[in-house]
């Protein structure tokens, strides 16, 4: 029987050698830019504690996580790489001097259904807008080395959002549904799905409010009274008692549920707050012309505009193009961890839905995780979209490594090797191959006549020279 | 070995027990398609008015797993099983998405004595206080842990462990090896009887029976479509006729536009047909105005069409419904080729 084949995994796709070359020297751009603004190289597990991302980083990401259990332990392969470094610093086992500290990774990632490589910078506890001026600095940075000209930085504050769900007082799942979704309300669309999903979590949210008569009666009572009177209400419904759960526990809960307030009108402002809020898009001077109105409105405070204006300021004296920089408060992010300034950096080539470099401030992350407050930023490139637009762009031209083709003769073996180790030496690769074989390298051949001169035959493009083994290396190694 | 099957017959599955079995038996035959089964416990059939298909009677339950690994070129199952099953297969597609019968929804039920569990908000603080008072999960029995997953992820219920059924999954609460259950329910009476209630918003996934296909072996064999296609455009023509009635009456004027003009013209022109009366002259002994008008309207319009037809001095009028309605192409057989050529 013919056996059937075995396709690749979906999403995960396999690299050339061409591709490989071109995406290490891209990466190893990205590392020296890094390395120059002090960020140490790491390596951390791709196999994380599914744990990792319930309820710490969270966020839209958990329903795009490639999840499974192993040996009875709950694993993912990780979604990114921000939450790992912040979990291997808790975890001491990063040993740095002193804070902040500075880390650099680069490795595969799984979002969706899809592998790619992400390439990336942490700084752990670094304090204020000069951290988060660094990070976006160095994303330009590296842009430059590899000659983006296209590229196009997009800034926002989470710190509004926030702040204002926070006056709310909303509990924590409703909090991070709306962060993460409020790119949502820019469209009438995307505001209806929103509200779809809130009427299917919360079957009041949408009805006309009306005060609960159950809240009315528990109201006067003390604890074990109210207590008393749903035991006994669940008595005398004669509600068989089946399933895990006591009498006990299902009337604590249904106290502290009774006890909640209705949140509907909580939700409701949320809502507007971010419709307007996604408003906020443009060039800085556009949004900045109209932000304090929109902050007033609401009565927050003027803090995430004035690190918005501290951070174009820096910038400026980083040498960063204002051109390019634009401010959308609508900005949402797929991890939940980020607290403050956030940017995100894209390209024509991937559309307006993709970006190839993300990142922002994360403080609360490292306490999340267990350990002490430490505020903390960082960005990461996505390697694959890079990629991509640098092909579109066309600019980024990988070198070719010095490479030839070496062609034995049956008379002259061990003097062909011994040619072969020369070259390697001098950093040139070298394939024996009895035959020739298609390639677009230099070509080497030997004989007895060489072996007797301690020459060989250099050829390419059709054009042979008889040179000593050090002018060959010379000739080849010329760019 | 040729590794061909040998008569390359283009081959079905369909459900070989229950509701399901039955429906799609009824379907098949009143589509002009029926099956003869010499007896109950073969497992393959004929379908004598398209000799070249094949049809293989297999558990509802398997017939995806058939058609994703190629032994079946087509299946009629549950939705809720193909969205379940097919997830991570795009050589699956849907080729009849609705077949009119197997209703039901994918729900999430909890004991009726939780009665501090009413939405799905409640559920996510539950698995929450599960996990920090019981150290524990909340544990759902499911067969359909994939679309259970995914509802559960959106809805930011996390802390939830699915739990592989065995048998009956209603009884997995009561006996303690779940906490709750999330199955298909067509009418809820299952649910209620095992004194479990259902999760307020809306369902999972609303399901019916639907006709699936293996892409790859579609593609790879033209008289395949060709046979798909008059197995779709039967099943077209005739779910299309059920929708419709057909009236033709008697009805004595002037001329046959005067006739067509006072249908068409009064307030009940949606009873005036599809696309408009036909009228025809009816040649007879005795009087000579009498025109045969012949009118399609919608199923539940019948009536309203009698009387109006009546209202317009009509007589004889005979009531049929029509075994199928062709249009200018099957929507179905057209769906498929866009499928095909993705």
């Amino acid at each position: 029987m013919q056996s059937p084949n075995v396709e690749r995994v979906l999403g995960a796709h396999d690299v050339s050698p061409r591709e490989y070359a071109y995406g290490k020297q891209v990466t190893e751009k990205l590392q020296q830019c890094f390395q120059s603004f002090g960020y140490q190289p790491i390596e951390l597990p791709i196999v994380v504690q599914e744990e990792l991302y319930l309820l710490k980083s969270g966020g839209e990401v958990i329903a795009k996580m490639q999840e499974f259990v192993h040996q009875n332990s709950h694993l993912c392969l990780r979604p990114e790489i921000t939450a790992s470094v912040a979990r291997a610093y808790v975890d001491q086992q990063l040993n740095p001097v002193g804070l902040p500290a500075r880390f650099q990774y680069s490795g595969a990632v799984f979002k969706s259904d899809r592998q790619f490589t992400q390439v990336g910078i942490e700084a752990i506890g670094a304090v204020g807008t000069l951290a988060d001026a660094e990070v976006i600095a160095a994303t330009c940075r590296c842009l430059e080395n590899l000659a983006v000209a296209d590229f196009k930085l997009t800034l926002s504050h989470m710190g509004i959002l926030t702040q204002f769900l926070a006056k709310l007082g909303l509990e924590d799942r409703l909090r991070n549904l709306l962060l993460s979704n409020l790119a949502e309300m820019r469209s009438a669309e995307g505001r209806d799905q929103l509200r779809q999903l809130l009427s299917e979590m919360y079957p009041n949210f949408g009805q006309i409010e009306q005060e609960s008569q159950l809240v009315k009666i528990f109201a006067g009572q003390d604890a074990n009274q109210a207590k008393a009177t749903i035991l006994e209400l669940l008595d005398s419904l004669n509600i068989e008692l089946t399933g895990n759960r006591s009498e006990d526990e299902i009337a604590d809960r249904l106290l502290t549920k009774i006890k909640r307030r209705d949140c509907t009108k909580d939700i409701n402002q949320a809502l507007d707050f971010m419709t307007d809020l996604c408003q906020m898009q443009g060039s800085p001077q556009a949004v900045f012309g109209q932000i304090q109105a929109f902050l007033d409105k609401y009565q927050c405070d003027n803090q995430a505009l004035q690190e918005l204006q501290e951070i174009l300021q820096l910038l400026q004296a980083y040498g960063v193009d204002e051109s390019k920089i634009s401010i959308d408060l609508g900005m949402d992010k797929d991890f939940q961890y980020y607290t403050g300034i956030v940017f995100e950096v894209g390209h024509p080539a991937l559309g307006a839905d993709r970006t190839f470099c993300g990142g922002g401030r994360y403080d609360n992350l490292v306490a999340n995780l267990g350990g002490s407050s430490t505020p903390a930023t960082g960005c990461s490139f996505d390697l694959d979209l890079l990629l991509l637009a640098l092909k579109q762009e066309n600019k980024f031209v990988p070198q070719e490594l010095p490479a030839a083709v070496l062609l034995l003769c049956k008379d002259s073996l061990a003097y062909g090797i011994q040619v072969a180790t020369a070259l390697r030496q001098a950093g040139i690769a070298v394939e024996l191959n009895r035959d020739a074989v298609p390639h677009h390298f230099w070509t080497i051949q030997v004989g007895a006549a060489e072996q007797q001169s301690q020459t060989l035959r250099l050829e390419q493009n059709g054009r042979e020279q008889s040179l000593s083994i050090a002018a060959a290396i010379n000739q080849i190694q010329q760019p | 070995m040729n590794l061909k099957r040998a008569d390359d017959k283009l081959r079905i599955a369909i459900p070989s027990k229950g509701a399901l079995e039955k429906s799609t038996s009824e379907l098949l035959a009143a589509a002009g398609l029926k099956i003869s089964r010499p007896n109950d416990r073969q497992y393959i059939a004929k379908i004598p008015s398209l000799p070249e298909v094949e049809v293989i009677f297999q558990r509802a339950s398997d017939i995806v797993t058939k058609v994703q690994e190629g032994s079946v070129d087509l299946g009629i199952t549950g939705y809720d099983l193909v969205a379940e099953e097919s997830i991570g297969y795009d050589h699956i597609i849907n080729v009849y998405p609705e077949l009119g019968f197997g209703r039901c929804e994918l729900v999430l039920a909890v004991p009726e004595s939780w009665i501090d569990v009413v939405s799905m908000a409640d559920l996510a603080d539950l698995a929450i206080d599960f996990h920090q008072q019981k150290g524990r999960n909340l544990r759902i029995v499911t067969k359909y842990p994939q679309l259970t997953k995914n509802w559960l992820q959106k809805h930011q219920v996390t802390r939830c462990s699915l739990v592989d059924a065995n048998g009956a999954l209603e009884a997995a609460p009561k006996m303690g090896y779940a906490d709750m259950i999330a199955d298909v329910s067509s009418t809820g009476t299952t649910l209620r009887e095992n004194r479990l209630r259902q999760i307020t918003g809306a369902p999972m996934l609303k399901s019916q029976a639907c006709m699936i296909a293996n892409r790859d072996l579609l593609k790879a064999d033209p008289r395949k479509q060709e046979t798909t296609k008059v197995i779709l455009d039967s099943i077209e023509a005739h779910l299309e006729a059920k929708k419709f009635t057909s009236i033709t009456a008697n009805i004595q004027g002037d001329s046959a536009d005067s006739i067509g003009t006072k249908l068409l013209a009064s307030h009940m022109s949606e009873l005036a047909g599809m696309r408009g009366p036909t009228v025809a002259k009816v040649y007879s002994n005795q009087d000579v105005n009498w025109y045969a008008v012949t009118i399609v309207v919608n199923q539940s319009q019948w009536r309203d069409a009698v009387s109006h037809l009546r209202n317009l001095g009509g007589n004889d009028i005979t009531v049929f419904a029509p075994n199928y309605i062709f249009g200018t192409e099957s929507k179905h057989s057209k769906d498929l080729m866009n499928l095909l050529a993705h």
